[in-house]
C-alpha cells in the first residue's frame, strides 16, 4: 500500500490518491520496525485520548444534569447496550464492555481520519484485520467454552440427507472462515475508498474551470464519509453481535 | 374546578397526546437508503471473500500435494457455494429485519388507537 501513486500525470494534473496511507516514522526517517513510532501509532494513540477524554473526564463530575460531553457519553454507551441487547440477547449483554470498546476505537480512529492532514488508521488492512481476528477468535474459543465440542454442531446440517452433509460441512467450515474476511475487507475498503475519491478530486482542483465543480464534489464526498465513518462502526459492532449470539446459541 | 373538569381535562390532554404520537412513526435507527446499499456492499464481499478463501484452500492443499489444478478447481467451486450460503443468510437477517419494523409500526398503530 506504501508505494502506489498512479502515473497519469496528463495536462499537469498530478494524482496520488494513494500517498496518504503511507505509513512514516515519526521521528527521523528509516524502516518501519515493530517498534517505530509512526503516524499510526500517533493517531492510534489520539483515539485512545479522545475516548479517553469523552468517558472518563466527560463523565467525572457524574452530574445529574449531564454536560454536554457526558450526555454524548451516555447517549453513545445507551445506543451500544440496546443494540447488543437486540442482538445478542441478554446473556451477550455480559460481552457488551468488548463490543462497546470495538466500536468507540472505530468510530474514533473514522472520525479523527476525517480530519484534513489526518492518518486514517481504519483505512489499513492490517489493523481491521487485527480487529476482526480478534473478534473471531474470542467468539470460536467463546463458542467452545461454552459448548465444547457440541459447537462443531453448527456445520453439521442434520436436515440434510446424509449423503449431502460431509459436503455441506466443508461449505459451512468456509462460510464461518468467511465471516473474518468479510468483516475486516468491508471496514478497511470503505474508509480507503471514500479518502482516495476525496483525494482524487482534489486534484481536479488543479483546473481553474474544474476547480469550483470539485470544491462541490469534495463536499459532497465529505459529507458522505461523515455518514460511512459512523455506519461502517456500527455495522462492524453489529456483526460482532451478530457472531457473538451465533456462539452463545449455535443451534439457531 | 370540579372532579368532572378536571377528568375532562386529562382526557382532552390525553387524545392530544395519542394524536401527536400517532403520527410519529419509529424511525429505523439508521438512514435506510444507505443501509439498504451497506447491505449489498455487504453481500457482494461475502461472495467475493468466499471465492477467495476456497481459491488458498485450493491452492495450499495442490503446493502440498502436488496436483496442480485439481483441489484448486474443487474448492474454488466450494468456496463460491460458501460465499453463496453466507449471502443466503444475510438476505435472510435483512428479510427479519423487515418483518420486524413492520410489526412493531402495526402494534404502535393499534395501542394508539386503544384508549389505554
Amino acid at each position: 500500500m506504501t508505494e502506489q501513486t498512479s502515473g497519469a500525470d496528463e495536462g499537469g494534473l498530478v494524482f496520488h490518491p494513494m500517498d496518504q496511507f503511507r505509513v512514516m516514522p515519526l521521528f527521523g526517517d528509516g524502516p518501519v520496525g515493530t517498534f517505530t513510532v509512526t503516524n499510526v501509532t500517533l493517531w492510534m494513540g489520539l483515539t485512545v485520548l479522545c475516548i479517553f477524554l469523552l468517558l472518563v473526564l466527560g463523565t467525572s463530575r457524574r452530574a445529574l444534569i449531564p454536560s454536554r460531553i457526558q450526555s454524548i457519553g451516555e447517549l453513545a454507551y445507551g445506543f451500544i447496550f440496546k443494540m447488543v441487547e437486540d442482538v445478542s440477547g441478554k446473556d451477550g449483554v455480559k460481552y457488551f464492555p468488548l463490543i462497546m470498546t470495538l466500536f468507540l476505537f472505530i468510530v474514533f480512529s473514522n472520525f479523527l481520519g476525517l480530519l484534513p492532514g489526518a492518518f486514517t488508521t481504519t483505512s489499513h488492512i492490517a489493523v481491521t484485520a487485527v480487529l476482526a481476528m480478534g473478534v473471531f477468535l474470542f467468539v470460536t474459543i467463546l463458542g467452545f467454552i461454552k459448548h465444547g465440542f457440541g459447537f462443531l454442531s453448527v456445520f453439521w446440517i442434520s436436515s440434510a440427507p446424509l449423503i449431502l452433509r460431509p459436503i455441506l460441512a466443508l461449505i459451512e467450515v468456509i462460510s464461518y472462515f468467511v465471516r473474518p474476511l468479510s468483516h475486516s475487507i468491508r471496514l478497511a475498503g470503505n474508509m480507503m475508498a471514500g479518502h482516495a475519491v476525496i483525494k482524487v478530486f482534489a486534484a481536479f482542483a488543479a483546473i481553474a474551470v474544474i476547480s469550483p465543480f470539485s470544491v462541490i464534489a469534495i463536499t459532497a464526498i465529505y459529507a458522505l464519509e461523515v455518514l460511512v465513518a459512523f455506519i461502517q462502526a456500527y455495522v462492524f459492532a453489529i456483526l460482532t453481535c451478530v457472531y457473538l449470539k451465533d456462539a452463545l446459541h449455535p443451534h439457531h | 374546578m370540579t372532579e368532572s373538569d378536571k377528568k375532562s381535562e386529562i382526557e382532552v390532554f390525553s387524545k392530544r397526546l395519542i394524536a401527536l404520537k400517532r403520527n410519529k412513526v419509529e424511525e429505523p435507527l439508521l438512514d435506510d437508503h444507505y443501509s439498504q446499499a451497506h447491505f449489498a456492499w455487504r453481500m457482494v464481499i461475502e461472495l467475493v471473500a468466499g471465492l477467495a478463501i476456497g481459491f488458498g484452500i485450493g491452492f495450499g492443499l495442490d503446493y502440498l500435494f502436488n496436483s496442480k489444478p485439481l483441489f484448486m478447481i474443487l474448492f474454488i467451486l466450494l468456496g463460491m457455494a460458501a460465499g453463496i450460503n453466507v449471502m443466503l443468510k444475510t438476505a435472510k437477517e435483512i428479510g427479519a429485519e423487515q418483518v420486524k419494523h413492520t410489526n412493531s409500526a402495526k402494534k404502535k398503530e393499534n395501542n394508539f388507537d386503544g384508549t389505554d
